[in-house]
């Protein structure tokens, strides 16, 4: 494993920093294995996976023709992504029910490790559908090499948004309430906000409110390496805001984690 | 050395005012420790405090000479935790739970795997490693969380939440075995349990709790002490019994246990024979013997939970 040859490459020098961190990151992938592995398995639910995520394309494609259906894959893919790491919390829930939790946690595991783990393990299991889901939208957009890489690169800052707000649900022992946050969590965050549609779609005067949400931030980035929006004041606007999200919710997890 | 566990004053409230724990002192350096106590005791909660992933609410718990609440995360390196009632997530095989725990640890992925065959092969179950759990019985799915539990090399403590619920007698016996043989690597295991039989024949020292609060502390044989001179009897028809006796007995009956349908009696062992013998004439189903730790549980905890 990559992950290994790294981790006995640093272990021997004099970095603690840089061994603390590659333990952590095993620490992770054990946690990530766990859940992923068993999922591989069934190959079906990659391709229902695929499908439940991506059939909205089609009706897309009727209404607006190519251009509102790479909004639609677009919309698909943040929702891939984000929902494989937020249902995360509800995975968490489960594992809590069943004591899997505290045998984890009783080890040098922390609690957010545990959640990026679970978050990660589902995001392994989405890799095909991700990578089905960008390969039609970087051939419908016909976008150059660059683009494509910086649409890649985008899915981990997804994952990593979605980690963060899916690690402030709580999670202790009550499934069903874990689950009724994160149905809220999906409408708010990914149905509602001109993410499978363009931000043009809202009246103007509400535009500005979309970027209060980070998933749509995401995807305005994505629309502007594919170039189905134009615009750079969008395009600012939606970094800018991503970053200070993003550093806003990383405070707010790093706040809880210290509370324990 | 430093003890093996050390709580001092140790109190948890709950959101919404539940006292699980009121001030728990103890100190122990035993090798095998029983935490025994009626259900809402606070077992599990002293034992989810003593691994660093429940923070008290006031009081201390050191591990190993290392204070839990100060130091969690170095606690946590060092100890593991078979949760009460914990069960196997059934996609995942026998060995996805033994090898990715371990990785979780910190383990690489080829040490996992070797230490994974080692431990399933110790705990018979080496045969159904590519078994989803969904797969296997009750027991055989507790087995598979306290080999998990029990897998890492560098654990110095186990804390067991009733691993042997749901264990038939081999397995129950082969999990003491493997204790056993980690006590003789110099590891230390706390169990809680609700087998009294398996906490006189297995644990070094009981420390028994109460609604919180310690009642009792000491070997099998020291607690047993505090019944000496005593014989116990379990009576069905408890009122007609203690009616008979209190006339027939006086101060000769020293307590009694009622536990609904039927009731334990606690008798001046001198007059047994005398009591037996008037119980019998009320034709009640009795069972005369020795007084155990199931009987001094009983009377410090006035009939369980």
């Amino acid at each position: 494993m990559l992950v290994d040859a790294v981790y006995e490459t640093y272990s021997s020098g004099s970095l603690p920093e840089v061994v603390e961190a590659m333990s952590a990151l095993r620490r992770v992938l054990g946690v990530a294995l766990f859940i992923a592995a068993p999922i591989a398995r069934e190959w079906s639910s990659h391709v229902l996976r695929f499908i439940s995520a991506a059939w909205i394309v089609v009706p897309f494609y009727a209404l607006g023709g190519s251009k509102l259906a790479l909004h639609a894959l677009v919309g698909a893919l943040v929702n891939m992504v984000f929902s494989a790491c937020i249902y995360s919390a509800y995975e968490e829930a489960l594992y809590d029910l069943q004591g899997l939790r505290d045998l984890f946690l009783a080890s040098p595991l922390t609690s957010l490790e545990f959640r990026a783990g679970l978050a990660l393990g589902i995001l392994l299991t989405t890799i095909p559908s991700i990578a089905a889901c960008i390969a039609a939208m970087l051939s419908l957009a016909r976008c150059s090499l660059l683009s494509a890489v910086l649409v890649v690169l985008m899915i981990p800052v997804l994952w990593a948004l979605s980690v963060l707000v899916g690690y402030l649900i709580p999670v202790r022992r009550n499934v069903l309430a874990t689950g009724n946050i994160i149905r809220v969590l999906s409408i708010v965050l990914v149905a509602v906000p001109p993410i499978y549609y363009p931000l043009s779609a809202w009246p103007r005067p509400l535009q500005p409110i979309a970027f209060a949400v980070p998933t749509f931030n995401v995807a305005e980035v994505i629309k502007h390496l594919i170039g189905i929006e134009r615009g750079t004041h969008t395009l600012e606007a939606a970094v800018i805001a991503l970053i200070v999200e993003l550093a806003a919710l990383t405070i707010a997890v790093l706040l809880r984690e210290r509370r324990g | 050395m430093s003890a093996f566990i050390e709580a001092r004053d140790l109190t948890k409230v709950y959101r919404g005012g539940v006292e699980a724990l009121r001030g728990l002192t103890f100190s122990t350096d035993a090798p095998i420790v029983g935490l025994i106590g009626p259900n809402g005791a606070g077992k599990t909660t002293f034992v989810r405090i003593a691994v660093g992933i429940l923070r008290p609410t006031k009081g201390s718990v050191s591990v190993l000479g290392i204070d839990v609440v100060e130091r969690p995360r170095e606690v946590r390196k060092r100890v593991s935790l078979v949760p009460q009632d914990a069960y196997p997530d059934s996609r995942a095989t026998v060995m996805d739970h033994v090898v990715y725990y371990l990785v979780a640890r910190g383990y690489s992925l080829s040490d996992a795997r070797h230490r994974a065959r080692e431990v399933l092969e110790l705990f018979g179950m080496w045969e159904l490693r590519s078994a989803p759990c969904s797969r296997l019985s009750g027991g055989q799915r507790k087995l598979v969380i306290v080999a998990a539990a029990l897998a890492p090399y560098e654990v110095e403590a186990a804390f067991l939440d009733e691993p042997t619920t749901g264990l038939d007698p081999a397995n129950r016996a082969r999990l003491w075995g493997l204790l056993s043989a980690m006590v003789r690597e110099g590891r230390r295991i706390l169990v809680t349990t609700h087998e009294m039989g398996e906490v006189e024949e297995r644990v070094d020292e009981v420390v028994m709790i109460d609604r919180g609060r310690l009642v009792a502390q000491g070997s099998p044989r020291e607690l047993l002490r505090r019944l000496e001179g005593l014989a116990c009897i379990d009576v069905d028809e408890p009122r007609r019994a203690v009616e008979a006796l209190r006339q027939r007995l006086g101060e000769g009956l020293k307590r009694v246990i009622d536990l609904g349908t039927t009731a334990t009696l606690f008798i001046d062992r001198d007059v047994r024979d005398e009591a037996v013998r008037e119980l019998s004439r009320l034709g009640l189903d009795i069972r005369a013997r020795r007084c155990g730790l199931r009987d001094l549980f009983l009377w410090l905890t006035a009939g369980g939970g």
